[in-house]
């Protein structure tokens, strides 16, 4: 009874969030567009989000390198490195330190892909973001972390050269760099020997944004979403690979 | 200046993470995230065709309690709410209002004897409101920050009965709230020649407010429980004057603005057999103001024309309101549960009158504000720290209120899923 009501429950929402997203894809991708155009750091801070993996290293290894496929789907070039520099005992917490970093190659191609855009003179974003987490279990198959990061980026858009289309053309001009510290907190638990549930919340403390993530963490693969409540898309998936 | 609050209070949060994680062998750590996604088409009143709507929740408290002798203790909470849009109020506008919340508390707890407990706090609150998405958190006009004190008594005068007093003060303030309407009409209908040079104060929103709390819990049998709730609470504006039909002087010799709520809960609740709970609820509200609600009937070159009706203007925000809900309790199992929520909340405002499509106010008629709805809400604990949570309302609203802009005539279906991971 409860198996078949929990299949129908899962059934019915994925129903539900299927139409709905397929419905309103174009009009997000249109809005994307907008909301790069219009405020830059709100996308640059989307493709952080997804690209860092700031969770402790739970698994045996004591350096782990990922990348997040969904994004390398996108063309957006990315790795994250995290190492763990002080194991776990009773008394002391696991503390980890990492950094992640990402290019965005594929707005190089973007001029010779879509005809407006063909005179553009620069397109270009990149970003980075250091971090430490600090964990410690709380039961056997529980485990708190808390942790801080700086996002560091550089978007530059400059389209003065266009015989500019409308859409365009109030906004021609992009350069700006980025930082800005976040704190974040968030909770695993075991779900198997070697795999994880673990949820993350952080605050961007210049930018006052939330973001949040929910992760199913394995061995070498992560599968997960991020909810970014000021996004014009506000659930990212994510795909990691790790080593 | 409210920058650097919360950036400070961000400090404060990591520095209290950090201790929670090396705390001491007696010291207790409380942690929650609540994250909820949901979708809600709604019919609204100004159209045919029904909108879809995607939103998120997230809710995240941290708390630490450390024990100072074997009476006192500390306690610290920390709490980030961001509640996107949603089921709130009567009003279409929850479908796209936001805000983001952030509570910082610090607690002193004295346990006087086994059966009294005394505790004095003081808090900082910070709310980041918006209308809509196009504002930026930092810039929305009725963003507002909240600080005081306050003081409780509990007192268990048997193993059934519990009582509470609570009293607190705060001072809320406005950053960035402006109502340059008003001022307009005060600077343009100034006979006086003080109009260019009118102080401002006399607009700004900044109040102390004061509250009292009452509550008794009490257990009728074994499987029967009540609990009694009542809450008044009074806001001084500091500076702000109510408006009159008058607006040819300065508003500096009208009455400062007041508002007085008092909340009585009622709850009763009986187990009807091991796996059914049953719960009625009932509170009733009421709000009184002196508030004056400026009609601006029309804006053109020569500024903002003001429309007077005193029967319409003023008591603009005073009502009473009627919230009753049967909640349905069903036990699978200690982890599993199936509740229902039916619901019904009535709002009659004492001398507001409602407006017709074109926003024209009806005469003869007091506004009322209704709204019905059911919920399905399943709850089960996956994980020891992990409770799951899809739920279903179907809200119905109606108000002889017909004006498009409000919008207090739709119904939504309400689709979300919570995911709770709580220590």
């Amino acid at each position: 009874m409860m198996k078949k009501l929990k299949l129908i429950l899962l059934c019915f929402f994925i129903f539900f969030y299927s139409i709905s997203s397929f419905a309103s894809f174009t009009e997000d991708i249109n809005e994307i567009a907008a909301d790069f155009l219009y405020y830059p750091k709100m996308t640059f801070l989307d493709i952080q989000y997804n690209v860092e993996d700031n969770f402790p290293t739970w698994n045996e290894n004591s350096f782990e390198l990922g990348t997040n496929l969904f994004m390398n789907a996108l063309t957006i070039a990315n790795f994250n490195i995290k190492t763990e520099i002080s194991a776990p005992d009773t008394h002391s917490p696991r503390l980890t330190l990492g950094l992640s970093a990402w290019y965005f190659w594929g707005l190089h191609i973007v001029p010779s892909v879509v005809s407006e855009l063909s005179d553009a003179e620069s397109m270009m974003a990149f970003g980075g973001n250091p971090f430490f987490t600090i964990s410690h279990k709380f039961s056997d198959s529980m485990e708190l972390f808390t942790g801080a990061k700086i996002t560091t980026g550089y978007v530059s858009v400059d389209l003065r050269g266009l015989n500019s289309k409308d859409a365009f053309k109030s906004v021609s001009y992009i350069d700006d760099f980025y930082i800005d510290p976040a704190v974040y907190v968030g909770m695993g638990i075991d779900t198997g020997k070697k795999s994880k549930l673990a949820v993350q919340v952080g605050y961007q403390i210049i930018e006052n944004r939330i973001f949040t993530k929910l992760m199913w963490i394995g061995e070498t693969w992560d599968f997960g979403l991020g909810f970014y409540p000021d996004s014009a898309i506000i659930i990212h998936p994510i795909i990691n690979i790790r080593f | 200046m409210k920058r650097i609050d919360i950036k400070i209070l961000t400090i404060i949060l990591l520095v209290i993470s950090f201790t929670s994680i090396t705390l001491a062998k007696d010291d207790m750590i409380y942690f929650k995230v609540d994250l909820s996604q949901s979708s809600m088409l709604v019919n609204t009143t100004y159209s045919d065709t029904p909108e879809y709507n995607i939103s998120n929740s997230i809710l995240t408290d941290i708390g630490y309690k450390t024990d100072l002798s074997k009476q006192s203790s500390l306690l610290f909470i920390y709490e980030l709410n961001y509640q996107g849009p949603g089921l709130k109020g009567y009003s279409e506008e929850g479908f796209d209002s936001r805000n983001m919340d952030h509570l910082f508390v610090a607690k002193y707890i004295y346990k006087q004897s086994p059966q009294t407990e005394l505790a004095f706090k003081t808090d900082f609150f910070y709310q980041f409101f918006r209308i809509g998405k196009t504002e930026t958190w930092g810039d929305a006009l009725y963003n507002f920050g909240k600080t005081g004190l306050g003081f409780s008594i509990t007192y268990e005068s048997s193993p059934k009965t519990t009582l509470f007093l609570g009293i607190d003060q705060h001072y809320l303030w406005f950053p960035n709230y402006n109502d340059l309407v008003r001022e307009a009409l005060y600077t343009l209908n100034d006979t006086t020649g003080e109009g260019a040079n009118m102080n401002t104060d006399w607009l700004n929103q900044d109040f102390f407010q004061s509250s009292l709390r009452l509550s008794l819990d009490h257990k009728l049998s074994k499987n029967t429980f009540m609990s009694i709730n009542n809450s008044i609470l009074y806001r001084f504006y500091i500076d702000r004057r109510i408006d009159d039909a008058s607006l040819t002087t300065n508003p500096e010799d009208n009455d400062r603005q007041y508002d007085f709520l008092n909340e009585l809960a009622l709850e009763l609740g009986t187990f009807l057999s091991a796996d059914w709970l049953l719960q009625l609820k009932y509170t009733f509200t009421f709000m009184k103001s002196n508030y004056f609600y400026l009609n601006i009937g029309d804006v053109d070159t020569s500024g903002p024309t003001p429309v007077f009706d005193a029967a319409t203007n003023e008591n603009y925000n005073s009502y009473h309101q009627h919230v009753f809900s049967v909640p349905i309790t069903h036990f699978f199992s200690s982890r599993s549960a199936l509740i229902f929520i039916p619901q019904i909340e009535y709002r009659k405002y004492i001398d507001r009158k409602p407006k017709d499509d074109t926003s024209t106010f009806i005469n003869g008629e007091k506004q009322y504000n209704l709204a019905l709805s059911g919920t399905l809400s399943w709850e089960f604990k996956k994980y020891e720290n992990l409770t799951i949570n899809p739920l279903y309302t179907f809200k119905w609203t109606n108000s002889n209120n017909k004006d498009l802009t409000a919008g207090y005539n739709y119904n939504v279906h309400f689709f979300g899923i919570r995911l709770v991971f709580e220590y």
